[in-house]
């Protein structure tokens, strides 16, 4: 799958609680306008979603295209285009 | 499970949990130091009055400890279930459970009959709360979660342990007359088999995939594995005159079956990194898998000890004490970041897990209590000049425990303080 520049991708799959979280929460906070987080996982990330409403972040979950069980795309919110990429990545997904 | 309504803020306060597991080394430190007391003797007999209060001592304060904090934090967490006022009714379940284990002890040693009508008390009051606060919360969740059905299936397990443990108890203090064999038996199978083993394989159902980065268990062992050996430590109860050779045969396959699924596990674990937990899960399915062989093995009655000393140090212990090294730093973790975030902040000094309990330190208990389970069994087996190294290093592993526990709370008090500052 090709990678765009404004897609942030982060595989947390083989890191231990709360690394996941930790390094997530990390990467979400510093994405520029425009740009989301596709962050890679072997589980639901029950904690995450929680902090992301507090955050003022959207997110969409779905099953994994990269070789591993969970996707979780990430974007600001209010931040349309960052929404829009989202939604054309995951309409992409074959 | 709604994820958008789970949150930090369902944990309960640290308290909760860690009350629970710092008091477990100190029961077990005393049980210690009681083998030390009572010296060789005690492995001569499994009716020897020491040796009950010993078997108490680790089952109950140490055991039941560990599984009653580690139900107090998982519950919110996994289940989506907010308990209500958490501090009050574990400090009240938690002061009655530690005194009730004295008072049951103190009747052993002290050969005072009294002291039994008074632990039954204590104890079944500690007991019916907690069965009942758990079990109300746990039918109202609405987790399809396979953790939730064997941690139900296990407190099931628990209230037929302890309704059996409290009538022998009344009976040891005057009140009412048992026919004691038969209940000893069933209070044994459904304490170890039911409640003990289904929980640890319920929780390790969760944190092993999560903690030590492994496939899931599959989906067949996880749907019948646990209910399987629910319903034979039931038909073990109910159905007395069938147990023959059958039940025991079949449980055994069972417990080999778990041991061996969870050990293919283990070895193709993503993450290769050292980690003192894994070690630990390493010694628990060792031991449940050298017992499921020994359960079918034609052995002399004497043997029981040593059986039994490899499900509750070697098994249960090992497997309690391993997550204790995950769920305290963790619990830390977790609560200093929501400190930090409480005053505005996301991102602060919070130390991971493995800067809040040293891996060294975890590797140094590891290796005494692994030491002290294998002096225990030879010891039990008939090399008694091994018994007083044996209840040495027992004390000394459990004391190396305490002191990471209090190490580790010590941290937290002194990050919670710089971060309120």
């Amino acid at each position: 799958m090709e990678v765009n520049t404004y897609e942030h991708l982060l595989d947390v799959s083989e890191l231990e609680p709360p690394e996941p979280l930790v390094q997530t929460i990390d990467k979400t906070l510093s994405l520029p306008e425009g740009n989301y987080l596709c962050m890679l996982h072997r589980q639901e990330p029950c904690l995450l979603f929680g902090k992301l409403d507090e955050l003022g972040y959207d997110y969409i979950q779905q099953t994994g295209t990269h070789n591993t069980e969970i996707e979780v795309y990430i974007w600001k919110q209010g931040d349309k285009l960052a929404r829009q990429r989202v939604m054309q990545s995951i309409g992409d997904t074959p | 499970m709604n994820y958008t309504a789970l949150s930090l803020q369902q944990t309960p306060p640290i308290s909760v949990p860690l009350r629970f597991m710092l008091s477990a080394p100190l029961f077990a430190i005393l049980a210690a130091v009681l083998m030390l007391y009572t010296g060789p003797e005690l492995f001569m007999s499994r009716w020897q009055p020491a040796l009950l209060a010993i078997t108490h001592l680790l089952t109950l304060g140490f055991l039941a400890m560990v599984m009653f904090g580690a139900m107090f934090q998982l519950l919110p967490v996994l289940m989506g279930s907010l308990l209500p006022r958490p501090v009050l009714l574990s400090s009240i379940i938690h002061g009655l459970l530690s005194l009730g284990i004295v008072l049951m002890a103190w009747g052993w040693i002290g050969v005072l009959p009294v002291l039994f009508n008074w632990a039954s008390l204590v104890l079944g009051t500690s007991f019916a709360i907690f069965i009942g606060l758990m079990g109300f919360y746990l039918l109202r969740s609405l987790s399809t979660h396979i953790t939730r059905y064997m941690m139900l299936m296990a407190l099931l397990a628990l209230l037929g342990t302890i309704t059996l443990g409290l009538l022998m108890l009344l009976g040891l203090g005057g009140w009412t007359t048992t026919p004691v064999h038969h209940w000893i038996d069933l209070h044994l199978s459904w304490g170890l088999a039911g409640w003990v083993l289904l929980l640890v394989m319920g929780v390790s159902y969760q944190v092993i995939p999560m903690f030590q980065i492994t496939s899931e268990y599959p989906q067949w062992h996880k749907r019948w594995i646990g209910i399987s050996i629910f319903t034979l430590v039931l038909l073990l109860g109910l159905v007395p005159s069938i147990t023959g050779q059958l039940l025991p045969l079949l449980l055994a396959a069972l417990v080999l079956i778990y041991a061996l699924t969870t050990m293919r596990l283990l070895k193709a674990r993503r993450r290769k990194l050292p980690d003192v937990t894994l070690r630990f899960w390493w010694l628990a399915m060792i031991s449940l898998l050298v017992l499921s062989v020994l359960m079918i093995s034609p052995l002399p009655p004497s043997a029981y000890i040593t059986m039994t000393i490899l499900f509750i140090i070697g098994f249960a212990m090992s497997a309690a004490n391993g997550m204790l090294y995950k769920i305290i730093p963790f619990l830390i973790w977790l609560h200093l970041n929501t400190r930090l975030q409480a005053n505005g902040r996301w991102q602060g000094s919070v130390p991971n897990m493995r800067q809040v309990i040293a891996e060294h330190h975890g590797y140094r208990q590891f290796l005494l209590h692994l030491l002290s389970l294998l002096l225990l069994l030879l010891s039990s087996a008939g090399f008694t000049y091994l018994y007083y190294s044996a209840a040495l290093g027992f004390l000394l592993s459990q004391l190396y425990l305490f002191w990471n526990i209090i190490n580790a709370i010590r941290l937290y008090q002194r990050i919670s303080g710089q971060n309120s500052e």
